[in-house]
């Protein structure tokens, strides 16, 4: 049997990465873009 | 497999934005009724006078019932066909009462032209062979700047004229 590096992955340490920093900027960006989008659909309508 | 909350999260935000976008394109599409500017008739570009409304009598300003305007235009390098006024000379502003309805209706001679009145939502290309069409109405007072939009050649930035709603 292979014996493990010591330093190796785990797949289980995905569980624990921190995500919070990512999830916010996703977030900021997807706003940024509904809102954008919608600012433009919005003069489209009022003119 | 296995997905991190977080990425629940945004994957349903990505797909719930997709659905709310294809609404509103099926709402402006079925409800609203919109569509290219140029897809309802074509023309030949070599004889545009056969079609009533670019007949050079026909062109310009023309009020068709209480408060309903159409306007007809023939685009070509480097103009705007406004028809012309009393003195016989060539009109570049057209002046419409403020809530009117306005048709225009535009081709060109030649090659293709773009047709904005900056500021409102006509906003049309303007291609050989097609007829463009754009019905608004003149909600705000204010003047209002025809400017071509597409680059048709050395005089482009000399294709303009002017909206004067009172």
């Amino acid at each position: 049997m292979a014996k493990k590096h010591p330093n190796s992955q785990a797949p289980a340490a995905n569980e624990g990465s921190n995500l919070k920093g990512t999830f916010i900027m996703v977030m900021i960006l997807g706003i940024l873009m509904v809102g954008s989008w919608f600012g433009a659909y919005w003069l489209f309508i009022s003119r | 497999m296995h997905l991190h909350k977080y990425e629940k999260i945004w994957l349903a935000f990505g797909m719930a934005s997709l659905v709310v976008f294809l609404l509103v394109i099926g709402f402006a599409a079925f409800w609203k009724g919109t569509h290219p500017q140029s897809s309802l008739d074509m023309i030949d570009q070599n004889n545009i006078e056969a079609y009533d409304n670019f007949k050079p009598e026909n062109l310009g300003l023309q009020e068709v019932a209480d408060g309903k305007y159409k306007v007809n235009i023939v685009a070509s390098t480097f103009n705007y066909d406004f028809g012309v006024d009393k003195d016989e000379k060539p009109v570049k502003t057209i002046r419409i009462p403020q809530g009117s309805t306005v048709l225009f209706t535009i081709t060109t001679k030649d090659v293709v032209h773009g047709f904005q009145v900056a500021g409102t939502n006509v906003n049309m290309m303007v291609e050989p062979g097609h007829i463009s069409r754009y019905e608004t109405v003149m909600k705000k007072k204010g003047e209002y700047t025809i400017v071509c939009n597409e680059y048709c050649g050395i005089g482009h930035h000399q294709m303009f004229g002017k909206v004067e709603v009172y």
